[in-house]
């Protein structure tokens, strides 16, 4: 061998007991609090802690927490019934309800209800017997029997149904769903509020202002009448050239009439010169006076005026403001000025909100902490979890990545804005990369470390040079290279869900009659590889007047990302394989019956976790064998953005954006395969 | 004498004193008999035309009765007063009806010729005021612009200065004689009316020349049978509402002819329009409205004229009402005894009846007089139930010169303390304590016995702070004297130097626990060893100061930099290498000035930048005829002295960047395109880079005219604070400390008679306001005064808030300093609740620029979006995603979807020094000093508006540029009155016109596509139709210098046109429509613009260079009130058809083109262009587009 050949062999040798060495759980380090519910009494707050995998209780006379249940599924929601039962939703494509008794002096899981994919939101009906879920993925919200521990009904409603709230006679559940559905270049598009009869399962969704995405949060007004959503309004009609004044993004909070189960209005959260951005968890008192809403983005908390709010609502206009009449209000960036104390919090990532009195009680998801808000007083007090561990370069990343404070001009937003939880916003921007005037369906980030370049268009030679063009260009700030690298780190991290669309894991009989059409149909030219793309661009028909060539997106948890297409003028998969692909050139689908085109459909929708066994073919081959050991070799060491770095080799699951040991030893596990 | 005043600032305006207008009246006197003669009908002057011929009507106000013998009779409604030859009117619902019920017709309906004068007296002045109305005629029953024609005086609401005289004919105002009217004189206006022209013109004559004043058609419609004048009263203002409008003065003459007499008939009227009588009883004493009259052994007295026969006896009204009793009769001595003694404190009214043997007008009324006793202590100081007194103050009082001495009473029980003193002094010290309510009272003394006097109170200032509640231990502050400057811009020209540069000039650190002032530098550190320090920022991290300093006269402010504790001194700007020859070419000798470059105003970036203000630039005021440098604006460079970049190219002036929280600089902007000269220096922000610059607060503010030394409120970025100044007399920009808050509409602000809640402009010091000047409006407890002098109250500036409701200002406290006392001003700490807590003084100056000594949290950096290959041809690109927006139903007729075809791009040019005249009125403006456009303005070409609205354009970077939106006939719509500066490769984007500044974007259409104009290249502004393309760099470019001489008068001049040159009807003796478009030239223009921008021809002219203050163009205008839309010219030229057939398309357009420019003449500021340099072979030359623009001027230009 020769020396360099030497070298490498030294190197994997050495980073083999390395491995062994650096066997860690990440969840463990941070605690993540994610949700909280308070008892009857105001006595405890029970805090869901995501990464932790844990259920705190925490005492709010003491300020401390005084006991902590592990679990084996990371939980998303809490809620505490008036006999002490908690209820939480937790795990995500096999999801759980777990009922603990907080009278009982151990704490034990007393019952496990299986859910659907990605339980959220749990709440309660006033007498205690239903609990409702909204199961995120699924696109439902279930109706479980408290008695019996069963699923009463399950309740179509839109789109990743994330929040819930129910109002006090119990009569109506009012759901929040994430995102937008349907194509993104018609008219206007926004996500839905569904209000749904309890008594009948009747659904009513109400589409949100045009632009409207990223919702969170709900709450009712103590007499009922009233729900009350945080979310965000893409100003995607403008090119994405400047952020004073909103241009690019405001965040906002519907207010719907529950008794006409129409939008009042839309209040904007944010100011003149400053956004307030990405608004997560919203409360109200209980004597309806004061509404709290936590700014995940820009880690503060607004305390508005509630009855002012409506008085100025039904006076428009409103002394010395903007607003003229009542569509100038979603557009009125002074609309709250007076009525809103806007609050910096100590920690970072408030999420959930919860009320008692007069303490408003924020989980700060960042910084693992509890904040605590007098809302008379305007008093803040933070109590942490627990000790503090330093965020590495990935929870550092996933930081930077939700944050509005430090890294964009006047908080308008975060890169979460456009891209929630790293995926796409469902709305069409225009931007400046590949000449403004084309605007583009947002593209979920999802892997695009490893399958560059990087955009719909392939402007961006990869997804390192996005990170930092969307820091530039997007947020307009100047940022370091050691933030750019946290949140390349963060992105590489990130994993695919598994697709509802799978069962039990596998893939569904119509899928697997798809997966081979998605060779004949020839699907797979282009689409192939552990992510599902040639990482080249080809011209199928779908530009604005032809001749617009794009980036193969990976089909990686496609199911998640729709509409598609670069301009998202296709609602479903179907429509992708259908209308939207005349001359077959994108895919020969025109021959298809139509049970073959649902087939396959259902196939890509079913794409998440790859499917490929040999993992460590660099090369290609066929098989893993010593001249992918030799490209691992010359990748050995690197980060991303080196000179040296291979994206291919970063095989690690999670993947890390370091060729290490870790994948070393994925690579080693499948030695010579198939 | 009331002529008009210079349009030059720096000149000071004529005054017109009492004892002059009175000395006028007496002149008058001896042409009385003629005066009578000609009113009355008899034989005029000599010489005269018969003015009498055509009278329709004729009041002298010696009575009632119609001196014309047509019985139109006069009858006195509400108040109005007949007295002394003339209509009193006290603006309260008194008017005079002449002639109700005896017209047969409206004399003046539009059928035929007529003449109106009308003589009268009105003091109403002032911002805010209602107009004057001196005669309505038509139906009065009738409200609204139709069927009246109304003459007033004054009507500063929306549209005419209250010191002109206008008319509203039919709804539309006719105006603009700037002569100073509202000053309680005497004067006639006249309104002529010609029927075969339909032209109204407007006469005003002050003892002078008759002349005209704009015209237009009448467009009256007398439709009512019960027509007939009223005076004193209307209610036909169309731009407030037609709200009822008064006059409160006098009317001395109401005449109607149906004839248009000639100027020589309205000199011989004007002349005699004063009607006094001998005998009437005059010169009053006690003096009317006299105060402070000793009670006892009182006599009045009065006195007739020399004329006045003998054998006259007075009847004497007196007593405490209006009107007064009779008292005596017959009594032949001009003087009469009161009973004594008269009350304490009591006001009396008194009027003499001159009974005159033979004299059919006897009794000779004089005028009802009061005064007032004495006998009680008055004027307090502190005043009754003033705040915020200082507990060092001393009480002041003043009293009657008959009282022996005074018996003070103080304490803090609420029925004025206990006996102190008794003192011939009319002041007292007292020991105060904070915050603590106290009350006094002063008893008068007199032949012997007290006299109670009232209780006054008075309230102390907060304690002195706790530094740990205000979160920092020391205050930074610049000593030095007060600068003393002319105007808000000049403050660092330092005309009046004397004592300013000393070396105990510095920057000082004050302790505000131990109270001790220690220096951090001072120029006895600097160069030279003694200077001036102007302003400084701090670092973030609070660990060094960056400064200008300036070592005295002859020398320019630099940059400096030095540690907290003063070592590490750095200079960071140095003298530019021309600076020496430019000084030595260019110095006129003038003491105080030499031509020098000045960097000031540094403050700190996030990004180790500096950016300051500065005149390197080159640019120079445009109404400043000598050149003088007075036009900074921003610049930066990097710390290490590196990288001196100029950041904009504004035509005016740049001032104070101070940082905001997110990152931006916020900064005052002096601007005026197509608005007030005087007004709209406002709040803009900007990226550190240059980009990305916009609005903070309005462009419409008359009062104060000046917004200066922006800082935004760390605690609340909506917020900003700044001090407001007026643009005259200045000494750091003085004035009341204002708050302003953006979730408001910016273009309101607070008044003290305006409830209205909610404005965005806030007074932080609501007892200073300048609604006048040069001077300040200040609260005295019991009103408001106008002071010039500054010494009636506090004035204040370089504030900087520490949260919402405090303040750390500069303060001059004691209201009798002046504004130039250069002791006068101290470092306060003051609060929304007007509590005022000294901090720092020094004795024998001042202190100024109080900024805590703390550290601050540092803003994240800005990108700015460029595009390389246009940073690379140094041009930017803009986006106007829909024109409609802001434009769509407004405007008469309103505005439609479609109408706007597309816009005009057009660059302000700012002027260079290199234009360098001292040749006061040889016009370096575009235009005139007179009226319109000041500074050229280069039209770049025009770009199509899509259907829905946009347009994508490149545009020059470093530039000034606005846009106007175009009509299919290329005829604006709507004008942008304000520039958008675009760095190299800067893309910027808008909604439409008038977009609010806090609403986020509202775009109409509803498709995730790009707008129309988006989905395209951005094209370049090409020419209109017909027209060369530029060539060079402007290849491809509709750019076009217009220049009047060269693209306008050849149009008259043609003589191929069909039907005969323009000038062939429109010249000679009696040109057509009176209007002549002969090209001979005037003193700065020629005959055919003075005809038509002089003649009224034209259409509203935006006045850039008005110098007064309550102008009425600054503020948003609806769309088509400039321009092509509102001009007689344009409209009469397309709308005609004899004349339109005479022109080519291509000439209309030009002409239009040339209306919407704001009429302007010269297309650059480069050549001579006083017909005195006629000879000069570059006089009035045409440039090229490169030199027109260029700021180095070509080689010609001498």
């Amino acid at each position: 061998m020769d020396t360099i050949h030497n070298k490498r062999l030294y190197v994997i040798s050495v980073l083999i007991l390395v491995l062994a060495l650096t066997v860690n759980a990440r969840a463990s380090d941070y605690y993540s609090p994610a949700a909280v519910a308070l008892d009857n009494a105001g006595q405890y707050l029970y805090i869901a802690e995501h990464t932790a995998n844990q259920i705190e209780e925490f005492n709010t006379s003491t300020e401390t927490v005084t006991r902590t249940l592990s679990l084996d599924k990371a939980p998303t929601g809490v809620v505490c019934s008036s006999s002490g039962k908690l209820y939480i939703t937790a795990g995500d494509y096999n999801g759980k309800v777990y009922v603990i008794d907080t009278t009982e002096t151990e704490w034990a899981v007393n019952d496990t209800i299986d859910v659907g994919h990605t339980p959220m939101s749990p709440v309660l009906s006033s007498d205690g017997l239903h609990l409702y879920i909204c199961n995120r993925f699924d696109g439902t919200v279930m109706d479980i029997g408290t008695a019996s521990g069963t699923v009463l009904s399950t309740i179509d409603v839109v789109r990743e149904p994330v929040a819930a709230a129910i109002t006090p006679t119990s009569d109506k559940l009012v759901v929040v769903n994430q995102l937008p559905d349907g194509a993104a270049n018609t008219g206007t598009t926004g996500c839905d509020v569904s209000v749904m009869n309890t008594s009948g399962y009747a659904v009513t969704n109400i589409e949100l202002y045009n632009g409207s995405t990223g919702a969170k949060g709900v709450c009712i007004s103590p007499d009922g009448n009233y729900a009350y959503i945080t979310h965000i309004i893409g100003r995607y009609q403008v090119p994405t050239s400047q952020l004073e004044r909103g241009w690019i993004m405001t965040n906002a909070m519907s207010i719907i009439n529950l008794n006409t189960s129409q939008i009042v209005n839309t209040v904007l959260l944010d100011d003149v010169e400053m956004g307030a951005a990405n608004p997560w968890g919203i409360a109200c008192t209980s004597d309806g006076s004061k509404l709290v809403v936590a700014h995940s983005g820009s880690h503060e908390l607004s305390i508005i005026d509630r009855n002012g709010v409506h008085n100025r609502l039904s006076n428009l206009p409103y002394t010395g403001g903007f607003s003229q009449t009542s569509t100038d209000v979603r557009n009125d960036l002074g609309f709250l000025s007076g009525l809103r104390n806007r609050i910096q919090l100590p920690g970072k990532g408030p999420r959930a909100v919860a009320v008692y009195g007069n303490k408003a009680y924020v989980a700060e998801y960042f910084s693992d902490s509890i904040s605590i808000i007098n809302i008379d007083t305007k008093a803040v007090e933070q109590a942490l979890l627990g000790s503090q561990n330093p965020m590495d370069q990935v929870r550092l990343g996933e930081f930077y990545f939700y944050d509005a404070q430090q890294g964009t001009f006047q908080k308008w937003l975060s890169c979460n804005s456009c891209h929630p939880d790293v995926r796409a916003d469902a709305l069409n921007w225009d931007l400046a990369n590949d000449g403004y005037g084309s605007p583009r369906n947002a593209k979920s980030l999802l892997k695009s470390h490893y399958t560059p370049p990087a955009m719909i268009t392939g402007i961006r030679p990869d997804a390192e040079t996005a990170v930092r063009a969307g820091f530039k260009f997007i947020q307009f700030a100047i940022r370091t290279e050691d933030d750019a690298g946290a949140v390349d780190a963060f992105l590489g991290s990130v994993e695919p869900v598994e697709s509802p669309y799978l069962v039990n894991g596998e893939l569904s009989e119509a899928a697997e009659r798809g997966k081979d059409l998605f060779d004949s149909a020839y699907c797979s030219v282009c689409h192939y590889g552990r992510y599902y793309t040639d990482q080249s661009s080809h011209d199928v028909g779908t530009g604005r007047g032809g001749g617009e060539s794009f980036d193969t997106p990976t089909l990686t948890e496609v199911w998640r990302t729709g509409p598609y297409l670069q301009d998202g003028r296709a609602a479903t998969m179907l429509e992708v394989l259908t209308t939207y692909n005349p001359g077959d050139r994108h895919g020969v689908t025109s021959d298809l019956t139509e049970q073959q085109r649902n087939d396959l459909a259902e196939y890509v929708l079913s794409l998440g976790v790859s499917q490929e066994t040999c993992i460590g073919d660099f090369d290609g081959n066929g098989g893993v064998g010593p001249e992918d050991l030799e490209i691992l070799a010359a990748a050995w060491l690197s980060f991303s953005g080196g000179s040296n770095w291979n994206h291919v080799c970063d095989i690690s699951d999670p993947n890390d954006l370091v060729i290490n040991g870790k994948d070393f030893a994925v690579f080693s596990g499948n030695w010579l395969c198939p | 004498m009331h002529g008009k005043t210079t349009s030059f600032h720096r000149f000071s305006r004529s005054k017109v004193t009492i004892s002059s207008f009175r000395n006028e009246v007496k002149m008058k006197r001896l042409i009385l008999t003629i005066a009578v003669s000609v009113l009355c009908l008899y034989p005029a002057k000599m010489g005269q035309a018969a003015v009498q011929d055509g009278v329709e009507v004729a009041h002298c106000f010696d009575d009632l009765n119609d001196s014309s013998g047509n019985g139109h009779t006069a009858s006195l409604q509400g108040g109005a007063n007949l007295s002394g030859g003339m209509v009193y009117f006290d603006g309260n619902g008194d008017y005079v009806n002449v002639g109700s019920g005896t017209w047969s017709s409206n004399p003046c309906d539009g059928s035929s010729n007529f003449t109106i004068a009308i003589a009268y007296a009105s003091s109403q002045t002032g911002e805010g005021e209602e107009g004057a109305a001196l005669a309505c005629i038509g139906d009065p029953s009738v409200e609204g612009g139709s069927g009246h024609l109304t003459i007033f005086t004054n009507n500063n609401g929306q549209y005419v200065d209250c010191w002109y005289v206008g008319a509203v004919l039919g709804g539309t105002q006719y105006s603009g004689l700037s002569y100073s009217f509202s000053d309680g004189n005497m004067h006639c206006c006249f309104i002529t009316y010609n029927a075969s022209t339909d032209m109204v013109k407007l006469y005003a004559l002050d003892g002078g020349s008759a002349v005209a004043g704009p015209s237009g058609t009448l467009g009256i419609n007398t439709t009512g049978s019960n027509e007939y004048p009223r005076l004193g009263r209307a209610h036909d203002d169309p731009y407030n509402d037609f709200a009822t409008v008064e006059l409160n003065g006098q009317i001395s003459l109401f005449a109607i002819w149906n004839r248009i007499i000639s100027t020589s008939e309205m000199e011989l009227v004007e002349d005699l329009c004063v009607p006094p009588n001998p005998c009437r009883p005059n010169n009053p004493s006690p003096a009317n409205l006299d105060e402070h009259i000793d009670y006892r052994n009182l006599i009045l007295d009065w006195s007739v004229e020399g004329g006045c026969d003998p054998c006259t006896t007075y009847d004497v009204y007196f007593g405490t009402s209006s009107p007064p009793p009779l008292q005596a009769s017959g009594v032949t001595n001009t003087d009469w005894s009161c009973p004594s003694p008269l009350n304490i404190d009591q006001w009396y009214w008194w009027q003499i009846k001159a009974q005159v043997p033979g004299d059919p007008c006897s009794p000779i009324e004089g005028s009802e007089w009061k005064f007032k006793t004495g006998g009680k202590a008055y004027n307090p100081s502190p005043y009754d139930g003033e705040g915020n007194v200082q507990t060092s103050s001393q009480l002041s009082w003043s009293g009657d010169s008959f009282a022996d001495s005074y018996n003070v009473y103080f304490g803090t029980t609420p029925d004025g303390g206990t006996f102190q003193d008794n003192t011939t002094d009319p002041c007292f010290t007292p020991t105060l304590e904070a915050e603590t309510p106290y009350y006094w009272r002063i008893d008068e003394v007199i032949g012997g016995s007290p006299q109670t006097g009232d209780v006054w109170s008075f309230e102390t200032a907060l304690a002195p702070p706790d530094p740990e509640e205000l979160g920092f231990d020391e205050i930074l502050f610049v000593q030095r004297p007060s600068f003393a400057s002319d105007h808000f811009y000049t403050d660092f020209i330092h005309y009046d130097p004397d004592g300013l540069f000393r070396s105990d000039n510095g920057i000082y650190k004050y302790n505000l626990t131990t109270h001790v002032i220690a220096p951090v530098i001072t120029a006895a550190d600097m160069p030279g060893g003694q200077g001036v320090f102007y302003k400084f920022d701090l670092d973030w991290d609070a660990s060094r100061i960056v400064f200008d300093y300036k070592r005295g006269v002859g020398y320019g402010y630099r940059i400096w930099m030095c540690d907290i504790d003063g070592s590490n001194l750095t200079q960071i700007t140095t003298t530019p290498p021309d600076e020496a020859a430019n000084m030595a070419e260019y110095d006129m000798g003038e003491y105080t000035y030499s031509f020098h470059y000045d960097d000031m105003h540094p403050c700190f970036t996030q990004e180790d930048t500096i950016i300051f203000t500065s005149t390197r630039c080159k640019f120079t005021t445009l109404c400043d005829y000598d050149g003088v440098l007075t036009t900074p604006v921003l610049h930066r460079i990097n710390i290490d002295g590196t990288g001196l970049e100029k950041l904009t190219d504004s035509p005016v002036s740049e001032f104070a960047p101070s940082m905001m929280s997110d990152g931006r600089v916020v900064y005052t902007r002096w601007e005026y395109v197509d608005k007030d000269s005087l007004y709209c220096k406002v709040g803009y922000a900007m990226n550190p880079d240059g980009s990305h610059v916009n609005e903070i607060i309005g462009l419409d503010h008359h009062s104060p005219p000046t917004f200066n030394y922006f800082r935004q409120v760390p605690t609340n970025p909506n917020k900003f604070v700044c001090v407001g100044a007026p643009h005259y007399w200045q000494g750091d920009n003085l004035g009341p400390i204002l708050l302003i808050d953006r979730t408001k509409e910016v273009r309101t602000h607070e008044e003290p008679d305006d409830p209205t809640p909610g404005p965005a402009v806030t007074y932080v010091t609501p007892k200073v306001h300048i609604w006048q000047e040069p001077g300040w409006n200040f609260w005295t407890g019991s009103g408001w005064v106008m002071d010039e002098d500054g010494s009636s109250g506090k004035l204040y500036t370089t504030p900087y808030p520490l949260n919402e409701t405090q303040f750390l200002v500069t303060c001059k406290y004691n209201d009798s300093d002046s504004w130039d006392t250069r002791d006068a001003y101290d470092i306060y700490l003051i609060d929304v609740s007007e509590n005022h807590i000294p901090l720092v003084s020094v004795s024998g100056t001042s202190c100024w620029n109080p900024y805590p000594l703390k550290t601050r949290d540092k803003p994240i950096k800005i990108n700015a979006l460029k595009f390389p290959s246009y940073v690379a041809s140094n041009q930017g690109l803009a986006l106007v995603t829909d024109v409609y927006k802001g434009l769509e139903g407004e405007g008469d007729p309103p505005i439609a979807r479609g109408d706007v075809k597309y816009l005009r791009v057009n660059m302000v040019v700012s002027r260079p020094w290199s234009c360098h005249r001292i040749l006061l009125w040889d016009p370096v403006v575009s235009s005139t000093g007179w009226a319109a456009a000041l500074w050229p303005r280069v039209q770049l070409g025009i770009v199509p508006v899509e259907d829905d609205g946009s347009a994508y354009f490149v545009v020059p970077a470093d530039r000034n540029i606005f846009l106007q939106a175009l009509d299919s006939e290329y005829r604006e719509l709507q004008r942008e009155r304000t520039y958008i500066n675009f760095r190299p490769g800067e893309f910027r984007s808008c909604i439409g016109c008038h977009e609010q500044s806090g609403h986020a974007p509202t775009p109409p259409y509803g498709s995730s596509e790009a707008v129309m104009a988006f989905q395209n290249p951005p094209v370049i502004p090409e020419p209109m139709p017909g027209e060369a393309a530029g060539t060079g760099d402007w290849a491809g470019w509709g750019v076009k210098v217009l220049y009047y001489p060269y693209d306008i008068q050849p149009i008259f001049n043609d003589p191929c046109r069909p039907g005969g040159s323009c000038v062939s009807c429109h010249s000679g003796g009696s040109p057509s429509g009176d209007l002549d478009l002969s090209d001979g030239l005037t003193e700065a223009y020629n005959v055919s613009y003075e005809s038509l921008t002089y003649g009224g021809y034209c259409g509203p002219l935006v006045f850039e260079n008005n110098d007064h203050m309550d102008d009425d163009l600054t503020q948003f205008e609806p769309p088509m009130y400039f321009g092509c839309h509102n001009s007689y010219l344009a409209w009469w030229l397309y709308n005609d058809a004899t004349h339109r057939a005479r022109l080519t398309d291509q000439e209309l357009r030009t002409i239009f083109r040339w209306v919407d420019t704001n009429y302007q003449y010269y297309g650059t500021y480069y050549g001579r262009h006083h017909s005195d340099h006629s000879s000069d072979p570059d006089f009035r030359r045409m440039p090229t587009v490169e030199e027109a623009i260029s700021y180095d001027a070509p080689s010609w230009h001498n």
